[in-house]
């Protein structure tokens, strides 16, 4: 049943991935990336060799780097408000400041 | 015939704008032919699987793994394959392993599993495997075997019986009987796992692939001690399994190709809307129709 979602991504992703501004490419050149080191895309760049510098240049480490380095960042401050934010609702409430929902107008 | 109504029959007015149902019958085609003919894709194991796979083979004689399935028959074509290929390592290397569960599908999903492949490997209920069962209270369970296992759990899932009955559980007393936690999920289950299990617990977690970014800081964090990405998971652990001969290609290769062809299609479809979209705009600027 959960697999019945890839037809709607692939319609709704080839009718809004259209490059039109720079935060619109980073994104789909994100995207491109991570899909292709998830999946097939590891043919691309089998040929480099998978130790030292060039390894670099796989597909697999541009995935792991955008998954890791851009992607984890972001995660980690949404993961990080999301703790501030209900500690200071609690607050609010504890402390009787909060009045909107069970009190207000 | 109006500039406009001309653009709208041109070719790349049409390319950029297929019918949605000309899309899911192309992606229906291009994902049931590697189902009908199964074929091998290329793999670069993901460090995370390892660190999981490691973790799990490192498992002293005297602990047990307890697997921990949170899932449904919705999600099967992921977490069933993440099962069978940590299920397959863990019989192969004779490890000890208790079951549990936070849903009560959940529960079922993995002894029919186990079930199917105990026999393969001559493993014993009771003596090499024990079901704890559904678990009401997911903070309440794990808190309660940091202490006792016998407090926690009344009773088994399988035979209804207290679990000094089982032999293996003779020497389990609490959760520093415990190597290691799995928790096979579907949702951010591992969140539970990770307030209230007693510190220095090994933690791993095989999610769904729209869930497992979410486990990514924790993994980087090292507070997860592996993660098993989805279909890619399953497939980067039997990788693992086949390549140090503690188990085979099942699930996971099964599922990989159908998932990377579907994936291909995404990377086409885009790629096409989006030269279209180019060459339309081209062709307007040098005042054509766009055809």
């Amino acid at each position: 049943m959960f697999s019945l979602i890839a037809f709607f991504i692939l319609s709704a992703a080839y009718r809004a991935f259209r490059i039109r501004s720079i935060e619109g490419s980073i994104l789909m050149a994100s995207a491109l990336i991570v899909l292709l080191g998830l999946s097939f895309g590891v043919i691309i760049t089998q040929w480099i060799p998978a130790t030292g510098l060039a390894a670099n240049l796989r597909i697999e480490t541009w995935s792991s780097w955008v998954l890791g380095v851009v992607s984890l960042p972001a995660l980690r401050a949404i993961d990080f408000g999301v703790g501030l934010g209900a500690l200071a609702m609690g607050l609010r409430i504890w402390l009787g400041i909060e009045r909107g929902a069970l009190f207000g107008e | 015939m109006d500039e406009a109504a001309d653009t709208k029959s041109g070719l790349l007015w049409k390319l950029q704008n297929i019918d949605r149902r000309i899309l899911y019958l192309v992606l229906l085609v291009v994902v049931a032919i590697p189902v009908l003919r199964p074929m091998n894709i290329t793999n670069a194991v993901d460090p995370m699987s390892e660190a999981l796979w490691k973790t799990i083979d490192a498992t002293p004689a005297d602990k047990i793994v307890l697997v921990s399935s949170t899932w449904s028959k919705a999600t099967r074509g992921e977490n069933g394959g993440q099962t069978r290929a940590l299920m397959e390592h863990l019989m192969n290397r004779r490890i000890r392993f208790a079951l549990s569960s936070f849903t009560a599908p959940g529960a079922q999903v993995i002894l029919d599993i186990v079930r199917d492949m105990a026999p393969r490997y001559n493993y014993q209920y009771g003596r090499d495997w024990v079901h704890l069962g559904f678990q009401a209270s997911p903070n309440n369970f794990v808190k309660g075997i940091n202490a006792d296992f016998r407090k926690t759990v009344r009773q088994d899932f399988v035979e209804k019986k207290p679990l000094d009955a089982f032999p293996m559980m003779a020497r389990v007393k609490s959760i520093d009987d415990v190597h290691m936690v799995v928790e096979i999920s579907a949702s951010a289950v591992h969140n539970i796992w990770m307030q209230f299990i007693k510190p220095g617990v090994r933690v791993g977690f095989c999610p769904t692939s729209v869930m497992a970014p979410e486990s990514l800081p924790y993994y980087s964090s090292r507070q997860l001690a592996g993660v098993l990405w989805g279909a890619k998971g399953a497939y980067d652990y039997e990788q693992l399994n086949v390549r140090n001969g503690t188990g085979r290609y099942g699930m996971g290769r099964e599922y990989m190709a159908p998932l990377s062809a579907a994936f291909a299609l995404v990377i086409v479809s885009i790629t096409i809307g989006n030269v279209a979209m180019f060459l339309g705009r081209k062709q307007t600027r040098r005042g054509g129709s766009g055809s």
